[in-house]
């Protein structure tokens, strides 16, 4: 199973350690290894807060650019896939910006469950479409604390750092997210 | 008949979509079920509780692009870093030489006994502007300037553009603006 946890656990906290040493030696082979564990986390990220797949890789790219840059001011304070992650809501607020618009989440993104049943996958794909245009409505600080919080298996204080809030703060955004979100999915019910 | 209330539902979904590895049989799922299928309004919100019960990485994956995109995307990012560290020397030979053109000025400035040809030799002396001596406040000095009527069609604002330099749009916005303040005074509408 392929978890979305942004500090992936092949990356141990020493050998973390190691590649950061490496990349400030200007070795790009060990920037390699880290965006290779920790793209795919920028990547969704980045998609579930712009939408779709061009500027979610924009974003991604943007990311690990800038990363690049400021590696020698990363002192540590946070984990390396928070830091990461800090930088892609950056990237991600001045892209969407950029855009000016709202952009519908993917509604393409398939569910990949096979041990539920039809029923309950096609239930979940229903919610899930639902969800997402509901979370694209919602504002964009909300919208990234789902986005880090629903579905990736980040800790409050990670988000909050990821987000420079604190945890308070991040679970106040959380709750008024959930309640918007209830309010605009019982203005759009589902398809029948 | 639901043992919760709609802000309780809604807090209670709140904990469970926060919790990335929920337990399918917690007892808070059935409840929520329970109330979501009694209460109306909050069934249209059902997905969302099945969604809760699910782990956080399977509740609507967005899929990994693959190993081609993957590729691709590391020899973007390779091209990008290698163009950027390619112009850095460029820049800081930049910065350099503009540091050093700035202290060149500098120097140039306070050099003493000599004045840069493009300074006047003595500055002018305008007084102690803070002075209270009633000879400063002597006028005659200056020019009649005329009564404050005395304003010709051949006076020009100066620093303001003339209609004839604005262009087609802004000059149609001007006189429609004109027309506007004109109307509005006519209405004495001040």
């Amino acid at each position: 199973m392929v978890r979305e946890n942004v500090d992936d656990d092949r990356t141990s906290s020493t050998t973390e350690r190691d590649l950061l040493e490496r990349c400030r030696r200007g070795d790009r082979s060990a920037f390699d290894t880290i965006v290779a564990v920790h793209r795919l986390a920028v990547y969704r990220v980045a998609r579930r807060i712009l939408g779709s797949h061009e500027a979610a890789d924009e974003a991604t790219q943007e990311t690990f650019v800038r990363a690049w840059r400021s590696l020698d001011g990363f002192r540590g304070e946070a984990r390396l896939g928070t830091w990461l992650i800090r930088i892609a809501l950056n990237v991600s607020r001045t892209l969407g910006a950029r855009r000016s618009r709202e952009a519908p989440l993917d509604a393409a993104a398939p569910f990949v469950d096979p041990l539920s049943s039809p029923e309950a996958l096609a239930a979940l794909r229903e919610s899930g479409r639902r969800l997402r245009r509901a979370v694209a409505t919602l504002p964009p600080r909300q919208r990234e604390v789902v986005a880090l919080k629903v579905f990736s298996d980040m800790t409050y204080e990670d988000v909050a750092a990821a987000m420079g809030l604190s945890v308070g703060a991040v679970k106040a955004h959380f709750h008024q997210a959930v309640a918007n979100l209830r309010r605009r999915m019982i203005g759009d019910p589902a398809e029948g | 008949m639901s043992t919760i209330d709609c802000a309780t539902f809604t807090a209670v979904l709140t904990e469970l979509l926060a919790e990335p590895s929920p337990d399918r049989s917690d007892a808070r799922l059935a409840t929520l079920r329970a109330h979501a299928a009694a209460c109306p309004e909050c069934a249209h919100v059902a997905g969302l509780v099945e969604m809760a019960g699910e782990p956080a990485d399977r509740r609507d994956p967005v899929d990994d692009p693959g190993p081609e995109y993957w590729r691709a995307f590391h020899r973007r990012l390779h091209a990008r870093l290698e163009s950027r560290s390619k112009r850095a020397p460029l820049f800081a030979a930049g910065v350099a030489a503009m540091l050093a053109g700035t202290a060149l000025l500098v120097a140039i400035l306070r050099t003493p006994g000599e004045t840069p040809p493009f300074l006047p030799e003595t500055p002018p002396d305008h007084g102690d502007i803070l002075s209270t001596d009633e000879s400063d406040d002597d006028l005659s000095g200056f020019e009649e300037a005329g009564p404050i009527d005395a304003f010709s069609e051949d006076d020009r604002a100066g620093i303001f553009p003339t209609v004839e330099q604005l262009s087609p749009d802004d000059a149609q916005r001007f006189l429609e603006w004109l027309e506007e303040e004109e109307a509005r005074v006519k209405k004495g509408d001040t």
